[in-house]
């Protein structure tokens, strides 16, 4: 079980561009593909990713993924991480789809309002803007780390 | 390419999730946009006419009243024709009839009726559903059988009718109301409000007609249902009305 401390910032960037790239690379492809300064430091995160036991080197030098392992706060979709936030944000926003819906019923047949609905609509929409943001900005985070 | 086809099916499944959680309360809202379409129309009218000199002891109201007049009664039998047009079974819970001068009515930004109420007066907001404003008004009369009323079934099938008739006795203390059913034209004026069985949001149909009466000596008539040698029969329960043929 991997630490989130151990896997974070950039070593986290280049373990979830190999699970993207899904070929065996070597320190000058991460480089590039990261955005990296140098292969050394490439080569360094890798090594580490092997040494967590998340990546095998082959005969050519290259590292393959030998484990797909859960990152906190994401979910794997195919290849890719993306923020469990923007999925909850997508619940809250069928939520209040359906709440404006009961609204809408409501004041078209001139039904009363509840205060105390109208409260928690807004409270949905809080919620739903939110996690929205919040996932965005962590998906925006992870790629720029 | 992958990747947005896969989250945006993510994100479908987690919106429809928030839905699904909802649906306690959205599935009996929905229900509410269920509706019957009603229709109604007053296609009878007797208006009894009775004068009572306010002399007469028993009657004498306030002698010191220089305005005083002698007392008119109107007796009224208004039939209804109420027609549920939907597929739906209906449940009848309202019903009103009426009889004035001027009777105007305000449904949305839509005015029917009298000319002069609709020149002369301002009726506000016009945009606040239905309204009916009346000028010499001879008779009103509104039911609410939305519950328990004596011998009356609130039911109306679908594609059926049902004849419904409104009778009482009023004093028409108006001039103008009296001379306007004793020479003139009046407007008549028929509602009917319904629900559909079980869920389901009540719906209202009204009709106005400008009708000059015939005259029966005093009395006026307004007919265009009944033939000479037909009469009406009342249910017990005072509100359904039949045509029987005279024997």
């Amino acid at each position: 079980m991997l630490s989130d401390e151990e896997l974070e910032g950039t070593t986290l960037k280049v373990y979830v561009y190999i699970v993207k790239y899904g070929k065996p690379v070597g320190p000058r492809e991460v480089m590039r593909g990261v955005n990296l300064s140098s292969p050394s430091v490439a080569l360094r995160h890798l090594q580490k990713l092997e040494a967590l036991g998340l990546l095998q080197k082959n005969s050519h030098g290259k590292y393959t993924i030998k484990e797909k392992v859960n990152i906190k706060g994401h979910f794997w979709v195919g290849r890719n991480l993306v923020p469990r936030l923007i999925f909850y944000s997508f619940f809250f926003m069928g939520v209040l789809i359906a709440e404006i819906t009961i609204l809408t019923i409501r004041f078209s047949i001139n039904e009363p309002m509840q205060t105390e609905f109208l409260f928690l609509t807004s409270i949905t929409a809080i919620a739903t803007i939110l996690f929205l943001i919040e996932g965005i900005m962590l998906h925006l985070k992870t790629k720029k780390d | 390419m992958e990747l947005h086809f896969k989250v945006i099916l993510g994100s479908i499944i987690a919106l429809m999730l928030g839905i699904a959680a909802t649906s306690p309360i959205l599935v009996p809202n929905l229900a509410l946009t269920t509706k019957i379409q009603l229709d109604v129309d007053v296609v009878y009218a007797y208006f009894g006419v009775q004068e009572f000199n306010s002399q007469i002891t028993g009657l004498w109201r306030n002698s010191s009243n220089i305005y005083e007049y002698d007392l008119r009664f109107v007796s009224y039998f208004i039939v209804l024709n109420i027609t549920n047009l939907s597929d739906k079974l209906a449940i009848i819970e309202e019903f009103e009839a009426s009889a004035a001068q001027e009777i105007l009515i305000c449904n949305g930004t839509n005015r029917v009726g009298s000319e002069r109420l609709r020149e002369n007066m301002s009726v506000s907001p016009s945009n606040v559903g239905f309204n009916v404003e009346m000028e010499n008004r001879i008779v009103t009369d509104f039911r609410d059988v939305s519950r328990y009323y004596p011998g009356w079934s609130q039911y109306l099938s679908p594609k059926t009718s049902r004849l419904i008739a409104l009778t009482g006795i009023v004093e028409v203390s108006n001039t103008a109301a009296y001379d306007a059913l004793q020479s003139g034209t009046i407007y008549l004026f028929g509602r009917v409000k319904g629900r559909p069985l079980g869920e389901g949001t009540s719906s209202t149909a009204f009709c106005l007609k400008h009708v000059q009466p015939q005259g029966v000596g005093k009395d006026r008539l307004y007919n265009c249902v009944i033939s000479e040698n037909q009469m009406w029969r009342m249910d017990t329960n005072g509100l359904d009305v039949y045509i029987e043929t005279r024997r």
